[in-house]
């Protein structure tokens, strides 16, 4: 009787399948663009005068770039979806053929079986798959920022000129001068890059080395060069 | 506030105690600062400030 269900279940995503790419084959070449061709034809061949004429053609160019660029996404979009739609189906159908397959019928009833094949139904939705991208994009985001962050973190000592310069500045004979320290501080935290706007990004980190995350030798160049900090140079 | 750890590698000799001591003249200091030889005549510094908080994005974050 699962499988039964699991069948019809699979015949209608086919066919939900079958349905969505012949949408994606006819849209580019269906209503909405050569409607507003037309229309854009329309508004510009009457008597109007030359320049409303001229603004309704760049109107219905502009409109039909923009169907062009909608179809265009849509078409490059929904194998990706389709491929999510169709993972999501196979992990919850996993799920249901190894409880029938392992599971002692007391232990996987017919109550469960149907709860798992209102599943398998949900898994082939499109909004299901639409969040689940959407979900991958921000965990990958994630994971991308986190790998930055530790590039940031994680620097190779610099002798390079500026940062020598920075160095000295800020450390002679034995100790730090806290005053310079604090003004380069917060004039690190007055810069446009992410990861130092108001992000206290300790100036020991900048000014001793050096990371390709960071980039930090223009920036450095930066500070030598600002009069408000007065850095001999 | 900083957070999370900062490390930086291949310190030269007579440059460790002046990445140290940087180091802890930031506001607020370091709970932590330490270097370590790395068997090639260089050393590796590294400060700990406290653990950045979750979902911290532009903040340097814990490791």
């Amino acid at each position: 009787m699962v499988y039964g269900k699991m069948q019809v279940l699979e015949d209608d995503f086919l066919d939900f399948e079958r349905s969505l790419n012949s949408a994606g084959n006819y849209v580019s070449v269906g209503s909405d663009l050569p409607v507003l061709v037309l229309s854009g034809l329309a508004a510009t061949t009457g008597g109007a005068a030359t320049k409303s004429a001229l603004a309704a053609a760049s109107a219905g160019i502009v409109g039909a770039q923009g169907v062009v660029n909608k179809d265009l996404y849509y078409q490059k979009t929904l194998p990706a979806l389709i491929s999510q739609m169709q993972a999501n189906r196979e992990r919850v159908r996993l799920r249901i053929i190894q409880n029938l397959i392992q599971q002692p019928d007391g232990a996987y009833p017919l109550n469960s079986a149907e709860i798992d094949l209102k599943r398998l139904e949900e898994a082939g939705s499109l909004v299901n798959a639409v969040n689940d991208i959407s979900q991958q994009a921000t965990t990958q985001k994630k994971g991308t920022e986190q790998q930055i962050q530790q590039q940031l973190r994680s620097l190779t000592f610099s002798s390079s000129d500026t940062a020598t310069k920075l160095q000295a500045w800020l450390y002679s004979k034995g100790n730090v001068d806290q005053g310079r320290y604090d003004a380069l501080q917060a004039w690190l935290n007055r810069q446009p890059e992410s990861f130092l706007k108001n992000q206290d990004y300790p100036p020991a980190a900048f000014v001793s080395g050096d990371t390709d995350a960071a980039n930090l030798e223009p920036i450095r160049e930066r500070a030598l060069n600002d009069p408000t900090l007065g850095i001999p140079h | 506030m900083p957070c999370g750890t900062f490390t930086v590698k291949k310190v030269p000799k007579g440059k460790v105690q002046q990445t140290i001591a940087l180091f802890k003249a930031n506001k607020p200091p370091p709970t932590n600062v330490s270097s370590t030889p790395d068997g090639s005549g260089t050393f590796t510094v590294v400060a700990e400030f406290p653990p950045c908080p979750p979902d911290t994005s532009h903040d340097p974050g814990g490791d």
